[in-house]
Order: C-alpha cells, then sequence, then structure tokens
C-alpha cells in the first residue's frame, strides 16, 4: 500500500492502518527519541506522546511535507519537551538490540558511541544528537531549544569534546578500538 | 608546545582552521590524531543505526487511543443528554404554547373526557421520558423487584397525599400514573413468572 493511501485510510480511523503507520515509521521515532532522552523509560514515553500527538493531528495532516519529516518533528519535541518535566531517574540500560550485538568490531563502537551519548549532561545531549546524528542546521536547533545560534555552536563544540574524553575513557576501560 | 585546545579541534571537524591553526595542525602530529579521531567520531554518529521500539511503545499507543475514544464517547453522551433536554423542553414548551390552539384537544366537559384526557397525557408524558432515555443512552435495564419497589413507594406516598388533597390534579395525575404502571409490570411479571418467582 502506497504512503499517501496508509495515511489517507489512517486519518479515517482504520485501526489496521494506523498499526501498518506505526510499523513503518517506529524506529526512526523511537531512535530520536531515545537518543535524545538518553534512558528506555523516558525514550518509551516519548515515542508514545509523540504518536498519540501525531495520529490527534493526523486528520490536519495535508502532505505539504513528508509524513516522515513531518512524524519526526513531532518526535524530536516530544522527546525535548518529555525531558524537560521528567524527573525519572535515568536507567544506564542500553537499548536490547544494542546490547544483543557482538563486542567485536563496529558493534562495539556503536555501543561506546550509545553509552557515552547517554552520559552526557542533557543540554549537550541534544545538541550533539540533534547536529551529529540527525542533520539539523544549528539555525534549526536554536529554534528548537529557544537558544542563539552561537549558543548552539558552542554548546555543541563542547558536547564534542564532551565525548571524546567520554570515548577515550571507556576505550581506556575496554581495550584498544578506533576513535 | 601549546597544542589546540579541544573545543577548538572539535570546531575544526566541520570549519575551516585559522592560518595559525592549519600552520598548527601542519607541524603538531598530536593535534593532527586529535582532529582525525573527532572526524571519525563525527562521522560514527551520522552512521548509528535506527532502533528498533520495544513492543511495549504500541501497547502504550494503542491504550492511549482506546482511553482517548473513552472520552470521546463520554462526551458525546453528555451532548446527546444536553439535546435530549433541550429537546424534551423544547417539547414540553410547544405543548404548552399549542395548548387553546388548533391542535390542542377540546377542553372536557365531562369528567369521564377529562380523564380521557389525563391518561393520554400521562402516556405522552411518558412516551417521552423513554424517549429521553433512548436519547441518553441511560435506558439500562433495571431489575423488575426494584423497579416495582419504587412504584409500590409513589403509590403510597401519593395514596397518602390524595387523602390531604383529594382533588388535587397534580397528585391525581402522579398518583394514577404510579398505579397504571405498577399494575402493568405486576402483569408482565406474572406471565414472564417462572414456577417459583423470588423477585420480591
Amino acid at each position: 500500500m502506497s504512503e499517501h493511501e496508509l495515511i489517507r485510510r489512517a486519518q479515517e480511523g482504520d485501526p489496521g492502518a494506523i498499526e501498518l503507520l506505526y510499523r513503518r515509521h517506529s524506529a526512526r521515532v523511537y531512535t530520536v527519541v531515545r537518543r535524545l532522552t538518553g534512558d528506555d523509560a523516558s525514550a518509551e514515553d516519548a515515542a508514545q506522546e509523540a504518536w498519540l500527538r501525531a495520529l490527534r493531528s493526523l486528520r490536519r495532516f495535508r502532505g505539504q511535507s513528508l509524513f516522515s519529516t513531518w512524524l519526526h518533528r513531532i518526535a524530536v519535541n516530544c522527546a525535548l519537551e518529555g525531558e524537560r518535566r521528567s524527573h525519572r531517574k535515568r536507567e544506564a540500560a542500553l537499548p536490547e538490540e544494542v546490547e544483543a550485538e557482538t563486542i567485536e568490531g563496529e558493534p562495539l563502537l556503536r555501543r561506546r558511541l550509545e553509552r557515552a551519548l547517554d552520559s552526557l549532561p542533557s543540554g549537550m545531549r541534544r545538541v550533539i544528537v540533534l547536529h551529529d546524528v540527525e542533520g539539523y542546521t544549528h539555525e534549526e536547533i536554536g529554534v528548537l531549544l529557544g537558544v542563539s545560534e552561537g549558543t548552539c555552536k558552542s554548546q555543541l563544540f563542547k558536547a564534542r569534546a564532551k565525548l571524546r574524553a567520554q570515548l577515550r575513557w571507556t576505550r581506556e576501560g575496554e581495550g584498544a578500538c578506533s576513535i | 608546545m601549546q597544542h589546540l585546545s579541544e573545543e577548538t579541534l572539535a570546531r575544526l571537524v566541520a570549519e575551516e582552521p585559522t592560518p595559525e591553526e592549519a600552520a598548527h595542525l601542519a607541524g603538531c602530529a598530536e593535534c593532527a590524531a586529535e582532529l582525525a579521531a573527532y572526524t571519525e567520531q563525527t562521522e560514527a554518529l551520522a552512521a548509528l543505526p535506527m532502533l528498533e521500539a520495544p513492543g511495549r511503545v504500541w501497547a502504550g499507543i494503542e491504550d492511549g487511543l482506546v482511553e482517548r475514544a473513552r472520552t470521546r464517547q463520554r462526551r458525546a453522551s453528555w451532548l446527546r443528554a444536553a439535546a435530549a433536554v433541550v429537546l424534551f423542553a423544547g417539547g414540553v414548551g410547544a405543548g404548552s404554547l399549542a395548548r387553546g390552539g388548533a391542535d390542542a384537544p377540546p377542553a372536557p366537559r365531562t369528567e369521564a373526557e377529562a380523564a380521557v384526557q389525563l391518561r393520554e397525557a400521562q402516556a405522552a408524558y411518558v412516551a417521552a421520558l423513554t424517549r429521553y432515555s433512548e436519547m441518553t443512552g441511560s435506558d439500562r435495564a433495571v431489575d423488575p423487584a426494584s423497579r416495582l419497589a419504587a412504584l409500590e413507594g409513589i403509590v403510597l406516598t401519593t395514596r397518602a397525599a390524595l387523602k390531604q388533597a383529594p382533588a388535587d390534579p397534580v397528585i391525581n395525575g402522579y398518583h394514577l400514573a404510579a398505579v397504571g404502571q405498577r399494575d402493568a409490570l405486576l402483569h408482565q411479571i406474572s406471565r414472564a413468572a417462572a414456577p417459583v418467582q423470588t423477585w420480591y
């Protein structure tokens, strides 16, 4: 079924279409909220909130942008808002599929990167995830976070340096690996 | 030799170095290696794979959708109730206005005619209430024993009131309606009753 047809059916409240729409885009939504929030519990809350918000507004979606782009923006907003009001303690656990990977080569690097991202202060994590992982511009991030482009750049450089230090530290603990 | 700061190296991942920074990088293998590591880190971040959402996420969304549907249903019930009240009140108002108009029944000349009109008015009243219950969704079945007990209570109360005011039309109306409904219910129950019926 085409994306257009799927969205049309979901707009009419077809439960099968809604579930299929979720299956197609769930990973992208979960990925961005997981990395922005830095813990599993907050990520699950933010992902649910993003989907419920999107489904509530779906009738107003006119296809002026890609559905995935529209949904991604909602997910980012939910993650940022959720993190502001959430007082939950962060869980150190990594996402299941990352844990399940072998610790050889690239999976180890990924695991270390994910762990290092989780360990960053939330302000730094948001900027580096939005810029270096998701590809947002400083201008876009400034609007999302309500800060100037200069502040955004400064936070990004600090975040990269902090991440680098974190990776250096974990490399010493886990053995030789690139970066 | 003064090395480039960490934040400078982090900046140089995507920005051009100043002439001084470029000169330093050309002559300092340590800083050049660090810059390469920063670049590799940034590229690795951009290449991070997507994560699968745990099954709990969809379960939570489904719960949220069900809850939202329930809320909408409750809101719709309230709206229906409000609409029914308006319709009912409108009907009563229209009936009052019509009294004495072209559609109004002629004024009774005898007690028998008055009694017929009273029964018709009671039937219309009961029909309107039934319709109201249907519209508001509050027409859930009440068990016969409870309904019979309630009707019996009204009969006793209105009978006592009639001793005080035997000619009062409102009290008479309530009493006759309650007696009629009680008798109809008793008839209905006796027809449906099993050999041993303990509804009382």
